[in-house]
């Protein structure tokens, strides 16, 4: 289970999977609702883009991107169609910035190593990203194992084994907002020392992730 | 104050990351106008989806313990939660198939032995306790708590000190005896190897009587009658306990014994890579019975090396 989702490609396809409340899946048929709402949507997904960082010709290409796959895939009947299109959208916006950023940035991946990543011609890590990357697995599971193990359960739960946070709550008998405020302590503490260790190595790389983003 | 507000920037982003998830058609609206509302807000949406974006290559690394199970391998609590410990992994272990033998003195010595890939955690008095790696054979005595004999495997040892009754480890022929201290020891075809993390050792105090502290390591190679001492990164003695192995240049060949010991498996590394060194990190996932595939895949990666099988074993081989 804890391997179910690889590298970051794959969450992203089954990310979207997950978000369309599909009730009925039929083979051979686009959703011309969403087509249609996409149509309407399109200077709201753009603004929402460019409020990301993304430049005028990404925004464009990632709804071009969004579009063909609309059209070109079965996808049954969606009950929050703004809400998929928005996350569709940021996950198109999302693999483009990542096969761009590979080919910048290529020989210097903050965790290089071990992924299910496509095979690329870097594809044996450096011994440097090799440590660093061990480096990084022992300061998070260090992280992991500081928090409160409630915290920690549910936090495996959604983020390893993708279960909704609806069923985790009805399962601990506890409220969506209490496991989301569990989720945010888990985050907060990943991200907390992210940050010191960006503060202390290596400064600007993802604290600066935009000025990257826009020089590009 | 600047930070404070940022910190509040950041807590929200982190909270809107969660919400949109799952979030409908209403949340994903209040997202955007949050956007837009500061030019702060991006950068720090951004800094908390690249950070989950990153743990899709940390996570399978990591260890997740399953919740409320698990009594032999966790962090050391106070001195009332070892104690129950000790009844707790030696129930399991009787149900599990660990051997209570009568060894010589009488009846009071007692053989613990782990299944390949098995760690066990034992108390053996207030304050000192042992952690057993797979594959490992134990004696201790119920009736001397400063006792036990190292058969076969790895142990990593937290010994109280007592100046009146030191503790003495057997190992095959060989004695080591605690001044109080943290330490691993090795047995294995190869021969026996003692690191230090805290406090030191005398080993062979009757014999060569070498004395280890903090920070330094024995090799002491079945092959000739060499000992040889050398030094290691304290904090890595025993890291296998928590399923990390760490290394510093280690040999490919010693990096394999250790991969076997804990994953069941007799690992051969082909010559002409044996002595090849290797620096880094490797982190054991909790059951590697049920992922071995996966798991050899990941860490011979790693490694920068092929591991398959060959006949009853499995080969190391270069890329």
């Amino acid at each position: 289970m804890a391997r179910r989702f690889p590298d970051a490609c794959a969450r992203i396809v089954l990310g979207w999977d997950q978000a369309s409340s599909v009730h009925t899946f039929e083979h051979g048929t686009v959703n011309s609702g969403l087509l249609q709402v996409l149509l309407e949507m399109r200077p709201a997904l753009e603004r929402y883009l460019m409020l990301r960082g993304a430049g005028a010709e990404e925004a464009e290409d990632v709804l071009q991107d969004v579009s063909l796959k609309l059209a070109s895939a079965s996808i049954g009947p969606v009950s929050e169609m703004k809400a998929y299109l928005y996350r569709m959208a940021n996950n198109e916006f999302l693999l483009g910035r990542r096969s761009r950023n590979r080919r910048t940035r290529r020989e210097e991946d903050w965790v290089g190593m071990n992924t299910g990543d496509p095979p690329e011609l870097d594809e044996r890590p450096s011994v440097e990203a090799q440590l660093i990357a061990g480096e990084q697995v022992q300061i998070l599971q260090s992280v992991l194992d500081g928090l409160p193990e409630r915290t920690a359960s549910v936090f495996r739960r959604f983020r390893v084994d993708g279960e909704p946070q609806r069923q985790i709550a009805e399962d601990l008998g506890i409220s969506v907002s209490a496991v989301e405020k569990h989720l945010a302590r888990a985050y907060e503490a990943i991200a907390s020392m992210r940050r010191r260790l960006d503060g202390d190595h290596m400064p600007a790389r993802h604290l600066r992730s935009g000025a990257r983003r826009d020089g590009i | 104050m600047e930070s404070e507000l940022q910190d509040g920037i950041n807590r929200q982003a982190i909270e809107w990351h969660v919400r949109l998830r799952h979030g409908d058609d209403a949340v994903w609206a209040g997202f955007v106008e949050w956007l837009a509302e500061d030019p702060r807000h991006q950068a720090a949406y951004d800094f908390i989806e690249q950070i989950d974006l990153d743990l899709d290559k940390l996570l399978p690394l990591v260890r997740l313990e399953e919740p409320a199970d698990n009594v032999e391998v966790g962090p050391v609590g106070g001195p009332a939660r070892r104690w129950r410990w000790i009844s707790a992994g030696i129930l399991a272990a009787s149900l599990v198939g660990v051997m209570f033998m009568s060894i010589g003195t009488g009846k009071s010595r007692f053989e613990i032995v782990t299944r390949p890939g098995e760690i066990r955690q034992l108390a053996i008095s207030p304050g000192s306790e042992i952690v057993l790696n797979g594959n490992t054979r134990l004696t201790l005595d119920r009736k001397d708590p400063r006792f036990a004999s190292l058969a076969q495997g790895e142990a990593l040892f937290r010994i109280k000190h007592d100046a009146a009754r030191p503790f003495t480890l057997e190992v095959g022929d060989n004695r080591i005896r605690d001044v109080g201290t943290v330490f691993n020891v090795v047995h294995d075809p190869a021969g026996v190897r003692v690191a230090v993390a805290e406090g030191e050792v005398i080993y062979n105090p009757g014999a060569e009587a070498v004395r280890l502290t903090a920070g330094q390591a024995l090799v002491d190679a079945s092959a000739d009658n060499s000992v040889r001492v050398s030094d290691v990164a304290a904090p890595a003695v025993g890291s296998w306990k928590t399923g990390q192995l760490v290394y510093s240049s280690a040999p490919l060949s010693q990096v394999a014994a250790d991969l076997g010991r804990s994953l069941g498996m007799e690992i051969t590394v082909v010559p002409q890579i044996a002595d090849r060194p290797f620096s880094g990190t490797l982190i054991l996932s909790g059951d590697a019975s049920k992922q071995l595939p996966m798991e050899l895949r990941r860490i011979a990666r790693a490694l920068g090396v092929v591991i398959e099988p060959a006949g009853g074993h499995w080969l190391m081989k270069p890329l």
